[in-house]
């Protein structure tokens, strides 16, 4: 359960994380992510305005939000790419630079060229990165053929697409292999934008699993995204935004029919599923891309 | 067989036959990049823009030496200034060659035109001295290639990374903005070997046409870099027997042999056009 820090006093009461106690109580003590009152922004341009949360170790928090709403600014401030302007953000008790070779980030994927030449077995690798220099450069060489990259292949079933490019992989095998990337320093926390972006509904079912799989395994999570019948699914918590926080808690609890339309704006389809309350479908707007 | 021999006895063409080489080997190795990465306007500016190095070096009474310095000079702050103008200044990396390409050039000529024997330097700087490259001269490129490939080679995975997913090669500790710049300098200084050797305009036949014809033989970032070598040696090497024997102009001879396989690659080719035409990326 996710753990409220402070409770904004402009959220309604209803969609603060009720928590149950064992996990709530770990968190409490040590929370592996700890954002509190951070305002953040491009330029002149705030995006991120205000935002408090806690998570506690391997939760999988589904990050909700339009276009545009600071997500993806939301998750570079977490691994450090952004600095807060205001607030604090505390990843694994230290700075995000200081925990960065302990977070596992993998960014949207439009900023991969697919077309340039390289093999499965050498983009796993390249998640082994880090920069060395004289004569220890010569062994980042060795990274492809070393045991973690067939590990992370394996845990993603890429094993037998490793010496294939990745440019004619199908867009669910290309995804696997960005996380297996995201995956072959074993980090204790990971940061995914939109890994589900494109994808149809069996693939996305496929990188579900995987992701419920890591969390079981004491992963801690937090993935943007916009398939709210997912995150009912499958996540511990889900966490809209829009420029503020709008509401952060277990799903069934955060995501009701008045926080969606202030998340996203306006009225979306929600209808019951019985006992597990609402399910709902934003009007994505496909080919429009998030620059925030 | 004589016609084989008979033009490797001359010196002016084992010269030609050393710093076609040298052309072909620094052409290759950032050639890969060019055209994966879509460079190829970049590296005809700087073509260009060496111009106007070579002409202030010349006008102030430089040898050939510092002729080619003042050119390498040139093509150094015109890829920086590229880099910076594309990431700073929010305009698209075709805006910001061009406006480096313009304001260089344009320069280079005002300044060449001063000169007395304007026409009879500015045609051996339009079409290279491949044939009567001076030892200094020789060795400057020589040095130079080396050192394109020796930071290539240091500076591989970064090269890699930030080609391939420059956002993540930035959470993983890579100075982004550093690497994009120095591919940008790789790129000019290549440009400017070819720029010297073949002229401003056959550039491109070295940059672009060995390593485009790799890429449709080979498939690995590497390969492309030594198939491109040997692609360019041997368009050198025809390029050189038909300038001989067929007593026409080196460079243009090389850049066709160069286009010739390139072409005759593509028709054999059973991948044809799918992987030599990049997507198109911002890199800066």
């Amino acid at each position: 359960m996710p753990l409220q820090i402070e409770s904004p006093s402009h959220l309604p009461q209803s969609i603060q994380g009720a928590g149950d106690g064992s996990r709530t109580q770990q968190a409490r003590q040590a929370p592996v992510i700890r954002v509190e009152g951070l305002t953040a922004g491009y330029g002149r341009r705030v995006a991120l305005e205000g935002i408090t949360f806690a998570v506690g170790q391997g939760e999988l928090v589904g990050l909700v939000g339009p276009n545009g709403s600071g997500k993806s600014t939301l998750i570079k401030t977490l691994i450090g790419l952004r600095p807060p302007w205001r607030g604090l953000v505390e990843v694994l008790g230290g700075t995000p630079a200081q925990s960065r070779g302990r977070i596992g980030y993998m960014p949207q994927v439009e900023s991969v060229d697919w077309a340039f030449p390289i093999t499965v077995r050498e983009v796993v690798a390249m998640g082994l990165y880090r920069p060395r220099w004289g004569w220890a450069r010569l062994r980042g060489f060795r990274d492809a053929s070393r045991p973690a990259v067939e590990g992370a292949m394996e845990r993603l079933g890429i094993g037998h697409l490793a010496a294939r490019q990745t440019g004619e992989l199908s867009l669910g095998q290309q995804r696997r292999v960005l996380l297996a990337r995201t995956l072959v320093k074993d980090p204790q926390v990971l940061l995914l934008d939109e890994p589900a972006a494109g994808l149809d509904v069996a693939v996305e079912h496929d990188l579900m699993e995987v992701l419920v799989e890591l969390a079981r395994q004491g992963k801690t999570m937090i993935v943007a995204t916009h398939d709210l019948t997912s995150v009912y699914e499958f996540y511990s918590a889900s966490l809209c935004i829009n420029r503020h926080m709008l509401a952060y808690g277990p799903p069934r609890e955060a995501l009701t029919e008045d926080v969606l339309v202030r998340t996203f704006g306006r009225h979306l389809l929600v209808f019951h599923r019985g006992e597990h309350g609402y399910t709902a479908e934003p009007h994505v707007h496909h080919g429009v891309h998030e620059h925030d | 067989m004589d016609w084989l021999t008979d033009p490797w006895q001359f010196e002016f063409m084992q010269r030609a036959l050393l710093a076609g080489f040298f052309v072909a080997v620094a052409g290759a190795v950032v050639g890969a990049f060019v055209v994966l990465k879509g460079l190829a306007f970049l590296g005809d500016a700087v073509a260009h823009t060496s111009l106007a190095g070579a002409a202030v070096a010349f006008l102030a009474g430089g040898s050939s030496t510092v002729v080619s310095l003042g050119a390498i000079v040139a093509a150094v702050l015109t890829a920086v200034g590229v880099a910076n103008l594309s990431r700073r200044g929010r305009f698209s990396f075709d805006t910001s060659v061009a406006m480096l390409f313009i304001g260089l050039f344009a320069l280079g000529v005002l300044l060449m035109s001063r000169t007395r024997n304007y026409a009879l330097d500015l045609n051996s700087l339009l079409v290279g001295v491949i044939l009567g490259v001076p030892t200094e001269d020789l060795i400057l490129m020589g040095v130079l290639t080396a050192v394109i490939v020796v930071v290539t080679a240091y500076f591989y995975a970064e090269l890699r990374y930030v080609a391939y997913d420059p956002e993540l090669a930035r959470a993983s500790g890579v100075p982004v903005a550093l690497v994009q710049t120095g591919l940008l300098v790789l790129v000019a200084l290549a440009a400017v070997v070819a720029f010297r050797l073949v002229g401003v305009l056959l550039v491109m036949a070295m940059l672009v046409a060995p390593a485009a014809t790799a890429t449709l033989i080979v498939r690995r970032l590497f390969w492309i870099m030594v198939v491109g070598a040997a692609v360019g040696t041997v368009a050198l090497v025809g390029g050189l027997y038909i300038s001989f024997h067929l007593d026409v102009a080196a460079g243009p001879s090389i850049a066709l042999t160069a286009v010739v396989i390139f072409t005759l690659a593509l028709v054999l080719s059973p991948r044809r056009l799918a992987r030599w035409r990049p997507r198109r990326v911002r890199v800066t």
